[in-house]
């Protein structure tokens, strides 16, 4: 089974790994993947091409930590993928051209406010997409 | 790995489908599936009875007969493919209160609900009961699709 877990380097995200690794069965292939906000033109513009792909790569690098952790340690056979570009937008794009069976996400919100809301690019992310969506929070 | 699945039921085939996919994943975890149909109670639906002058009883009673039907219908499914099942339903003013209620009731570690994709701008006016089920449960919900 193709899995597909976006983290964003934050609690959640970490959450909805270490759920994957707890809970699903051992078949699972899980590719991480991260999608980073591209740098805004003022900057990039400055910057040449290599030194705004290592930011990227290190950037990615860094919030795939917590995630790949838990995935080796439960011994998920997985693959990384960094993107650059809106995350819900990249997300949708790449459940549907590399045939995942399911996309895995966390969800802000435990407290009596946050409760009310499902993160942005969860919701974004249901709205479009044609694979089921299992949804940690 | 999941010891008991809830699968909320309302009686279309996209339920069924998401009956599918439960039962793949129960067979893997060895987990059971318990069915659910929520029912929308009778106030909820009281204008709509005056105009057509049913009364509690007789409406608790004819949904309740549906619901059976349905449900028999997804549990002959669930067991014959040889899981574990069992299933109920109940009246509720909101369904996916009563969903979350229940998925902490009997301890269930997964909900596996249809969340058929609306068509165009639809998917973004309208949020699914499974998007309601995810604010306010505290289990995992599986959209199903």
């Amino acid at each position: 089974m193709k899995i597909l877990l976006p983290v964003d380097g934050s609690l959640y995200s970490t959450r909805a790994a270490r759920y994957l690794a707890k809970h699903w069965p051992a078949d699972a292939s899980v590719t991480l993947l991260n999608v980073d906000a591209p740098l805004r033109e003022s900057i990039a513009g400055h910057l040449d091409a290599d030194s705004v792909a290592r930011f990227h790569l290190d950037n990615g690098t860094a919030t795939l930590r917590p995630a790949r952790r838990l995935l080796v340690k439960a011994g998920h056979l997985f693959d990384e993928r960094l993107l650059i570009g809106d995350p819900a937008t990249e997300i949708l794009r790449l459940a549907k051209r590399g045939r995942y069976d399911l996309v895995v996400m966390g969800s802000h919100g435990r407290g009596v406010l946050k409760s009310l809301f499902l993160g942005s690019v969860v919701v974004k992310v249901l709205a479009g997409s044609n694979v089921p969506v299992l949804v940690v929070r | 790995m999941f010891s008991r699945l809830l699968v909320p039921v309302d009686g279309t085939p996209e339920a069924l489908e998401a009956v599918d996919a439960a039962i793949a994943i129960a067979r893997i975890c060895k987990a059971s599936i318990h069915l659910l149909h929520v029912v929308p109670s009778f106030p909820a639906v009281t204008y709509l009875a005056e105009r057509v002058g049913a009364t509690r009883e007789l409406y608790e009673q004819e949904a309740g007969a549906r619901a059976l039907a349905w449900l028999g219908q997804a549990r002959e499914h669930v067991l014959g493919a040889g899981v574990a099942c069992e299933g109920d339903y109940t009246f509720a003013a909101r369904i996916h209160d009563a969903i979350v209620d229940v998925a902490r009731d009997y301890d269930c570690d997964l909900i596996v609900m249809a969340a058929p994709l609306r068509p165009g701008m639809l998917s973004n006016l309208f949020t699914s009961e499974a998007q309601a089920v995810m604010q306010a449960a505290v289990t995992p919900v599986l959209a199903w699709r």
